[in-house]
C-alpha cells in the first residue's frame, strides 16, 4: 500500500502539490479561528451558584440557602462533587461535573435544581449562577478614575459612589456588548442608594412604625398602564407615573394624616443619598477606586476578546464625564503577546536552525528546502487538527513542539532519496534522465519508509501515556500530546506524499556525489572512534551501564517541581489580615501597603480587589485583599538587568514591615486558577464531615495533633472556620412576652436598624437604585448605641390622638411606648464561625498537611492506620482522605499500567519492524543510554525535574529508538545479504552516520533557542529543551558508538570463533 | 548462558526505562504544593507568637497613636428618652363653678393671660347670670374645651392654663440605668430645633415604676424660654456625676484576643498584650482595675493594627 502511495506521490507529484497547498491553506485560514492563550486552561467544568442573602451571618446563609440548594444538587448526572460555603452575605455553591462534560448542559441541569430548590429558600434573596467563564477568563482589568480637581454635577469632587454609578451605567453596559465577553464584573466603589432614615422617637410620636414607612414608599412608587381611549379616529395610551424620583419626592410621601394634618416622610425620617452596606472594595495605587473585570466567555479567543475590550475602553471613554477617564490596568493580550512571540520566535529560529544543518549535511540547497517545508506544513496541519479538537494555542501546545523530531522521518528519507541519486548518477556517470530520476527516488523512498514510519509511530507511542494523564496534569499537558500527534500524523503523511513529490520536482540536476567538508570531517573522526568502540565492546558495555546506573542514581537525588510556572510578568499578592478584620480597616490597611509598593521604580501600578465583588466569582472575606502588582516594561527599570525573582524578594522583604499583613506572592493568572480549582492543594487532607462546628472543630483539633506526630508530615494546619467577632443579639423570651412582643418584631426592627430594608427602586431614567430604609447612623453606629435602641411596645388597646390626654392626665403614662433593646436581650460578642464548608451535601472542616523527605503513598497509609486506631468519633461523624495524594495514586496506577504497556508497543514495533527479539532489545537499550544525557544537561543547567522535563525525557526515547532502529535495520539487511557480522556492522554504522547525524543536530538545534530563550514563556520550554538536547548528543554519540559495541557483542554468535580475527580484519577499514 | 545474560540485559534496560518514565511524573506530581500557593508562613511561629515588634518608624506608618495610662476624670453620660410637659405644678384647669352656656370668650388657646384676666363669660343655667371665669395663675392657655354657646360643667374643665416659663422634661430610664441615676444630676436636652442643647437638673426620680415600660421616671424642671414645647419628645443625656479615676486607658486602646479584653502595652520595641480588667467607663475612656501600670505607654487609636500583626501568621486565604 504505502509503495503504492509513493508511487502516485512521484507520478501525480503536481497534484501531491497541489493538494498539499490546499491543506495548508486550510491551516492558514484555521489559524484565525485558534483560540490563542497563554496557558492551557486548567480549570474543571464546574457550575458556581452564588445567592446574595444580605444581612444573613454564615450560619444563616448555610441554614436557609446553602442546605437547600446543595442538596438540590445531589444526583445530577456526571456529577463529580459538590463544594459550598457560607459567609456573610453569601452562599456559593460549587457544582463539579466530569471532564468533558459540556457546560452549558451542566448549567441547565443545575438551572432546573435551582428552580426546584427557589420554594425553600427565604424571599429576599438572589440566586444566580457563576459566569460561564475559567480561571482563564479575567482577561481585562481598568480602573474608572477622576482627574484631580475634576467636579461632578453638583460641583463637588468625584465621590466613590460617582464613579461606580459612571461605571455601572456608562462603562459597563457598553463592554457587555464585545463579543467573547460573559460579564463586566465590578468591585469597589459604593452603590448608590436612596436612604431613608427614620427617626425611632419621631416614629413612636406619630404612633407610627417602620412597616408604615415601608408600605407608604412602596404604595408610592409605581407606573401603571391604564390601557388607551380612542378619540376621533385616533388612539391615545393612558399612563399614570407615580414613580419616586428625586429626593424630595421621597420625603413628600404621606405616611398618613393625624387629625387632617399629612404625615410626610420628612416629618419622622431623614432622606439622603447614601451607600450601600459593600462586601468588597478596590483601591489603586494607595486611594479608592473602582475596578472592572471584563470576563472571557469559554471557549473564546482570549486575546481577540481582549483586544475588543480594549478598542472598545477607548470608544467608551470620550461619552464619559469631563475629567472622568477609564484606564487600562491590566490587559491578557499583553502577557498572551509575549509569549506567542517568544514560541514563534523559537521556532522560526529552530526552523532555520534546522534548514542550515540540512543545507550542510546534505549539501542541496533545494533538498534542504523541501524538508524544511516540512515543518511548517506538518504545523498547519496540527492546528487544523487542534482547532477540531478544541485544543487552544498556547506556551504548553505549541511550545513543546520540537520540529526537529517532528521530521526526523522526512529528514531520513531525503537523505536516503539524495544518497541513492548521488550513488546513481555515479554509477551511471552522467546526469540521470527524469525516468531514472524517478525510479531512483522511488526505490530510496521505498527502502528507508518503513523505518521512518515504524521511527514516527515509536515517538508517538511514547506520548501516549501523557494521554491518559486526567485532572490538573491532564488538562495541561494533554493538548500538548495532542498537538504533537497530530503534527507527528501530519509529519508521516507528508513524508511520504509530500517529500518524494516535492524532491521528484525539486531536486533535479546534478547532486553532488562527494560528501562535503563537514561529512567527510564527521566521518574521519568516527571511523577509528567505532573501531575503538567495537574493539573494546566489553568495557564500552559495562561503562554505559554504569554510567546509566550512575545517572539513575542522580537523577533520584534531584530536587521536582510540578511544572515551571509560567512567568506572567506581573505580581499577585494575597495581602491577609486576621478573620474578622473591617473592610474600612483593610481598605486602610491596604492603601499604606500600596504605597509602601509605589515605592518601587519598578512598579508601574497597584491595585487591589478586596473582598467579594459585585459577581462573586471569588468569595472572599474583606479580611483578603487581592494585590495587582503591575511591573512596567524591564526596559525602564533602572536597571533592567535585575531578575523578578530578586524583585519579588526586595518586595517581600520591604512589605514584611508593613504591620498586620500576611503575604502570599503568586501571579494574575495563577491566583485565579487556585481560586477556581481550589479543593485540597495539600498533599494530604483529613476531612472531619459531621454536624456539629465545636466537635468537628475538636475532632480536626485531634487529628492535627495525630498528624503532627507522624515524621515527614510538614506545615500541618487546620481550616480557619472560625474568627469571626460575632455580635450575638439573644432574645429573652421570657422578658418578650412579658411585653408582649413576638421575636419576628424585635428582630425586623433589628433588621431594618442596621441592616437595612430594601423599599423598592427609585429610577432614574435608564439607571436604577435601590431605596433602602435603616436607622440613622447614630443610633446603629455602635455597641452602646444598639444596646438603647428603641424598640416601640406593642400597640395596647387605646384610643387615637391621647398623647395630650394623657401627658395631662397621668405623669407616669406619659413616658414614650418603648423598651431598651437590652431590656429584651442579651447582645453578647464572641468568635463565631468565620465561614462554613460543605462537601456533597455535609458540614467539613479539613485538616491539610504537607510531606516533606519522605514518600507520600507510605505516610498516608501510616496516617490512615494511625487516624483509626487513635481517634474515636462521636457518632454521625466521619472522616474522608483527601488532597493531591489522590491524584498521585490514581496518576501512579494509571500510568503503572500505560507506561509498560507503551514500552510493549514499542518493543512490538521494533520487534516487527526488526524481526528479532534481540535486536529489539538492542534498539530499546538506546533508551536509557539517551536518559542520561538528559540528566547531566538538568544538572549541568541547575534544572529541577518537572513534568516538562519528563515530557522531554519522552521525546528524547523516541528519537533514541529512532536512531538504533535505522542503524540496525541496515545492519541486519546487510548480514542478510551474507556480510559477516563486523563487516555489516561497520558498514552499517558509517552509512547511516549522515543520517543519525542529520536527525540528531535537527532535533537538537531546534531546541536551541527556546534552551537558551529568556522571553515570556520560556521558562516553561527551557528544562523540556534542556533533555532533549542533552539527551540527543548522549544519544546519538552512544548509538554510533555504544549500539555497535553493542550489536557485536551480543550478536555475534555464529561468528564467536572469528572474533579475534574479524578484529584485526577491521583495522584497515574501507570506505 | 549467553542468551541469558542478553535477555537479563534487556529486561534491565527496560526496567529502567520503566523506572524512569514512570518515576517522572508521578514523582513531579507529589511535589507540587511545595511550589504551588506558597506555605511560606506558618514557619513564623518561631518567634515569640504573642507580642509584635514594631520600631518608631513602623508605628508612625501604621497610624498608631500611642497614650499613657493615668488618671482622668470620666464624665459618664446616659443617653435617654423622654417627653416634655407642661409643669404640673403650674398648671390650672380652669372648670366653671355651675354648668351653664358660654356667653363670651375672651382667650384662644396659646394666648398669654395675667393672674385673674377673664377667661370666657359663663352664664349660669340655675341663676341665668353671667359669671365670669378667671385665670388663677399667669401662663399661657394650653388647652380649650368650650365655643361659643356650648353648654360647659362641672364636670369637665373648660380651659388649662399652664405657666410655660418652666416645663417638665420626663425620661424614662430603664431598669438597668437606674442606679446610675440621681436627683441632682444634670441632664442636657436636646429639643432637636437645630438649637443648642439646654441644660437641666435631674430634680425627681419615680419611687414607682411603669407596669408597661418596666422603666421608672426622671424628671427635670426646665426653664423654658419658648422652644420647650410640651407633647414633643426630647432626647436627653444624663451626664453622672464627674468622677476622679485613678487609672484609665482610651477605650480605642481595646482590642479582643482569643476571647480575652486586652491593651497593648509597649515595652521597647515591643507590644505585648495584657489582659485587662475594667471599671466605670465614659464614652471616651474606661477605668483600669488591673492589668496596665500608671504611666505605661499604649497603643490607642489603631490599636487593631498590633492585633493584626500579632495574628498574621495565622491570617490565610482558603477557598
Amino acid at each position: 500500500m504505502i509503495d503504492a502511495i509513493l508511487g502516485f506521490s512521484i507520478k501525480q507529484r503536481w497534484l501531491v502539490l497541489f493538494v498539499t497547498l490546499g491543506v495548508a491553506a486550510l491551516g492558514a485560514w484555521n489559524f484565525t479561528r485558534l483560540p490563542i492563550d497563554a496557558v492551557p486552561d486548567i480549570t474543571n467544568v464546574q457550575v458556581q451558584i452564588n445567592t446574595s442573602a444580605p444581612g444573613y451571618s454564615p450560619l444563616e446563609v448555610e441554614q436557609r440557602i446553602t442546605f437547600p440548594i446543595e442538596t438540590g444538587m445531589s444526583g445530577l448526572p456526571r456529577l463529580q462533587y459538590t463544594r459550598s460555603l457560607s459567609r456573610y452575605g453569601l452562599s456559593q455553591v460549587t457544582v463539579a461535573f466530569q471532564d468533558g462534560t459540556d457546560i452549558y448542559f451542566a448549567r441547565q441541569l443545575v438551572n432546573e435544581r435551582i428552580q426546584q430548590a427557589k420554594d425553600q429558600l427565604p424571599p429576599g434573596v438572589e440566586t444566580a449562577m457563576g459566569p460561564v467563564s475559567t480561571g482563564l477568563g479575567e482577561i481585562y482589568m481598568y480602573a474608572v478614575e477622576a482627574k484631580a480637581g475634576a467636579r461632578n454635577e453638583s460641583g463637588e469632587p468625584y465621590s466613590a459612589t460617582d464613579l461606580r454609578t459612571i461605571q455601572d451605567w456608562i462603562i459597563k453596559p457598553q463592554l457587555r456588548t464585545v463579543p467573547g465577553i460573559v460579564e463586566v464584573n465590578t468591585i469597589g466603589g459604593f452603590e448608590k442608594q436612596y436612604h431613608v432614615l427614620p427617626d425611632p422617637q419621631r416614629l413612636m410620636a406619630y404612633k407610627l412604625s417602620f412597616r408604615d414607612v415601608m408600605t407608604a414608599l412602596a404604595a408610592n412608587n409605581a407606573n401603571v398602564g391604564a390601557g388607551y381611549i380612542e378619540r376621533n379616529g385616533e388612539q391615545y395610551l393612558v399612563r399614570t407615573p407615580g414613580q419616586l424620583g428625586t429626593l424630595d419626592d421621597i420625603r413628600n410621601v404621606v405616611i398618613g394624616t393625624r387629625q387632617g394634618v399629612p404625615i410626610l416622610v420628612s416629618d419622622v425620617a431623614a432622606v439622603q443619598e447614601g451607600k450601600e452596606l459593600r462586601t468588597g472594595a478596590a483601591t489603586l495605587n494607595g486611594a479608592e477606586s473602582v475596578v472592572g473585570t471584563a470576563m472571557l466567555l469559554i471557549g473564546e479567543n482570549s486575546r481577540s476578546a481582549a483586544q475588543g475590550v480594549a478598542e472598545r475602553l477607548r470608544a467608551v471613554n470620550p461619552s464619559l464625564p469631563e475629567g472622568v477617564v477609564a484606564r487600562p490596568l491590566y490587559d491578557r493580550t499583553t502577557l498572551v503577546e509575549a509569549t506567542i512571540a517568544t514560541v514563534e520566535k523559537n521556532l522560526v529560529e529552530g526552523a532555520l536552525l534546522v534548514i542550515v544543518v540540512l543545507f550542510l549535511l546534505l549539501g542541496n540547497i533545494k533538498a534542504a528546502i523541501v524538508t524544511a517545508c516540512v515543518i511548517p506544513l506538518s504545523m498547519l496541519i496540527a492546528i487544523t487538527g487542534m482547532v477540531e479538537n478544541r485544543v487552544s494555542a498556547n506556551l504548553m501546545s505549541l511550545g513543546a513542539i520540537d520540529f526537529g523530531i517532528i521530521i526526523d522521518g522526512a529528514v531520513i528519507i531525503v537523505e536516503n532519496c539524495l544518497r541513492l541519486l548521488a550513488a546513481e548518477q555515479h554509477k551511471r556517470g552522467r546526469l540521470l534522465n527524469t525516468e531514472e530520476r524517478f525510479e531512483t527516488i522511488f526505490r530510496a523512498s521505498r527502502e528507508i519508509v518503513r523505518p521512518s514510519l515504524f521511527g514516527m509511530t515509536i515517538i508517538a507511542v511514547v506520548y501516549l501515556p501523557v494521554l491518559t494523564l486526567t485532572g490538573v496534569e491532564g488538562k495541561m499537558f494533554t493538548p500538548m500530546a495532542l498537538t504533537v500527534l497530530m503534527a507527528l500524523a501530519g509529519a508521516a503523511v507528508l513524508s511520504i506524499t509530500f517529500v518524494p513529490a516535492a524532491v521528484a520536482l525539486f531536486v533535479t540536476g546534478r547532486v553532488s556525489e562527494h560528501e562535503n567538508w563537514f561529512m567527510r570531517g564527521a566521518r574521519r573522526i568516527y571511523t577509528p572512534l567505532l573501531d575503538i568502540s567495537i574493539r573494546n565492546r566489553g568495557v564500552v558495555a559495562i561503562f554505559a551501564g554504569m554510567l546509566v546506573l550512575l545517572t539513575g542514581l542522580v537523577a533520584s537525588r534531584m530536587g521536582g517541581e510540578f511544572i515551571p510556572s509560567l512567568d506572567e510578568g506581573d505580581i499577585a499578592m494575597h495581602a491577609m489580615r486576621i478573620p474578622g478584620t473591617s473592610l474600612t480597616q483593610a481598605v486602610d490597611m491596604q492603601m499604606s501597603l500600596e504605597k509602601v509598593l509605589r515605592e518601587f521604580p519598578e512598579v508601574k501600578d497597584v491595585f487591589s480587589k478586596i473582598g467579594t465583588a459585585e459577581v462573586a466569582t471569588d468569595p472572599m472575606p474583606p479580611n483578603v485583599a487581592d494585590t495587582f502588582v503591575m511591573l512596567k516594561p524591564k526596559a525602564e527599570w533602572p536597571n533592567p538587568a535585575r531578575t523578578k525573582a530578586d524583585l519579588i524578594q526586595a518586595i517581600e522583604k520591604r512589605v514584611a514591615d508593613v504591620p498586620g499583613n500576611n503575604y502570599e506572592f503568586t501571579q494574575p493568572i495563577q491566583m485565579r486558577f487556585n481560586e477556581l480549582i481550589s479543593g485540597v492543594r495539600s498533599d494530604v487532607g483529613v476531612k472531619v464531615f459531621g454536624d456539629d462546628l465545636d466537635t468537628l472543630l475538636r475532632v480536626a483539633g485531634q487529628v492535627q495533633g495525630i498528624i503532627q506526630a507522624i515524621p515527614g508530615a510538614a506545615d500541618v494546619k487546620t481550616e480557619q472556620v472560625s474568627g469571626l467577632p460575632m455580635m450575638t443579639v439573644k432574645l429573652n423570651r421570657a422578658a418578650l412576652s412579658r411585653y408582649g412582643f413576638s421575636a419576628a418584631d424585635v428582630q425586623a426592627t433589628l433588621e431594618i436598624a442596621i441592616g437595612g430594608k430594601d423599599a423598592g427602586m427609585v429610577f432614574e431614567g435608564d439607571r436604577r437604585f435601590h431605596l433602602m430604609v435603616r436607622l440613622p447612623e447614630h443610633l446603629r453606629a455602635d455597641i452602646e448605641a444598639i444596646k438603647a435602641l428603641p424598640i416601640p411596645l406593642p400597640a395596647a388597646a387605646e384610643g387615637q390622638a391621647t398623647a395630650m390626654r394623657t401627658a395631662l392626665g397621668g405623669a407616669t403614662l406619659a413616658q414614650p411606648r418603648y423598651v431598651p433593646l437590652s431590656a429584651l436581650a442579651d447582645i453578647d460578642i464572641a468568635p463565631g464561625p468565620n465561614q462554613i464548608s460543605r462537601e456533597d451535601g455535609k458540614r467539613r472542616v479539613v485538616v491539610t498537611a504537607n510531606v516533606r523527605d519522605r514518600d507520600l503513598g507510605s505516610f498516608v497509609s501510616e496516617a490512615q492506620q494511625a487516624v483509626a486506631e487513635k481517634l474515636t468519633l462521636p457518632a454521625g461523624y466521619w472522616i474522608g482522605w483527601g488532597g493531591q495524594f489522590e491524584q498521585l495514586v490514581s496518576a501512579t496506577k494509571r500510568l503503572a499500567i500505560v507506561v509498560p504497556v507503551a514500552l510493549l508497543l514499542i518493543f512490538l514495533l521494533l520487534f516487527m519492524s526488526l524481526g528479532s527479539a534481540a535486536d529489539a532489545a538492542l534498539v530499546f537499550s538506546g533508551v536509557p543510554l539517551a536518559l542520561t544525557g538528559g540528566i547531566i544537561a538538568l544538572i549541568l543547567r541547575d534544572i529541577p525535574l518537572s513534568i516538562s522535563a519528563g515530557i522531554g525525557f519522552i521525546a528524547l526515547s523516541g528519537v533514541a529508538v529512532l536512531n538504533g532502529l535505522v542503524i540496525i535495520a541496515l545492519i541486519q539487511r546487510l548480514r542478510a545479504d551474507g556480510e559477516d557480522i563486523l563487516t555489516a556492522v561497520r558498514e552499517g554504522a558509517l552509512t547511516r552516520l549522515r543520517p543519525v547525524l542529520m536527525t540528531a543536530l535537527v532535533a537538537s538545534l531546534g531546541f536551541v533557542p527556546m534552551a537558551i530563550a529568556t522571553g515570556a514563556g520560556a521558562e516553561v520550554q527551557r528544562p523540556l529543551a534542556t533533555v532533549v538536547i542533552g539527551g540527543i548528543i548522549s544519544s546519538t554519540i552512544l548509538t554510533l558508538l555504544v549500539l555497535p559495541a553493542l550489536y557485536v557483542l551480543f550478536r555475534r554468535e555464529r561468528q564467536d570463533t572469528t572474533v579475534a580475527q574479524a578484529q584485526t580484519e577491521a583495522q584497515p577499514g574501507e570506505i | 548462558m549467553r542468551t541469558a545474560i542478553r535477555y537479563l540485559l534487556v529486561a534491565a534496560a527496560v526496567l529502567a526505562v520503566s523506572i524512569g518514565t514512570y518515576r517522572l511524573l508521578p514523582a513531579s506530581i507529589g511535589k507540587a504544593p511545595s511550589a504551588g500557593h506558597g506555605d511560606q508562613h506558618g514557619d513564623e511561629h518561631g518567634h515569640d507568637e504573642q507580642s509584635a515588634t514594631m520600631n518608631d518608624a513602623k508605628i508612625a506608618a501604621a497610624g498608631i497613636e500611642l497614650d499613657t495610662a493615668g488618671p482622668v476624670v470620666l464624665r459618664e453620660t446616659l443617653r435617654v428618652n423622654g417627653i416634655l410637659q407642661a409643669n404640673q405644678e403650674a398648671l390650672v384647669q380652669v372648670t366653671p363653678r355651675f354648668p351653664g352656656v358660654i356667653r363670651e370668650l375672651r382667650k384662644r388657646v396659646g394666648d398669654q393671660v395675667a393672674s385673674g384676666e377673664t377667661l370666657a363669660r359663663v352664664e349660669s343655667n340655675q341663676s341665668l347670670t353671667s359669671y365670669e371665669l378667671k385665670a388663677p395663675i399667669a401662663g399661657t392657655v394650653i388647652e380649650r374645651q368650650a365655643a361659643l354657646g356650648e353648654y360647659v360643667s362641672e364636670q369637665k374643665p373648660a380651659f388649662v392654663v399652664a405657666d410655660l416659663t418652666s416645663v417638665w422634661a420626663d425620661f424614662a430610664i430603664a431598669r438597668r440605668d437606674l442606679r446610675r441615676v440621681k436627683n441632682g444630676d444634670t441632664v442636657v436636652i436636646d429639643p432637636e430645633d437645630g438649637g443648642d442643647p439646654i441644660a437641666a437638673k435631674i430634680s425627681y426620680v419615680a419611687p414607682v415604676g411603669a407596669s408597661e415600660t418596666q422603666s421608672a421616671l426622671a424628671r427635670a424642671v426646665v426653664a423654658n424660654d419658648g422652644r420647650l414645647r410640651p407633647g414633643l419628645f426630647v432626647t436627653g443625656n444624663v451626664v453622672m456625676a464627674e468622677k476622679p479615676i485613678p487609672l484609665a486607658i482610651k477605650l480605642a486602646a481595646l482590642q479582643s484576643l482569643d476571647g480575652r479584653t486586652v491593651v497593648f502595652v509597649r515595652s521597647g520595641d515591643k507590644f505585648e498584650p495584657r489582659e485587662v480588667e475594667l471599671g466605670q467607663r465614659d464614652s471616651e475612656r474606661v477605668e483600669i482595675l488591673f492589668g496596665v501600670t500608671d504611666g505605661e505607654v499604649y497603643a490607642a487609636k489603631n490599636s487593631f493594627i498590633v492585633k493584626a500583626e500579632i495574628g498574621k501568621a495565622s491570617a490565610a486565604h482558603e477557598h
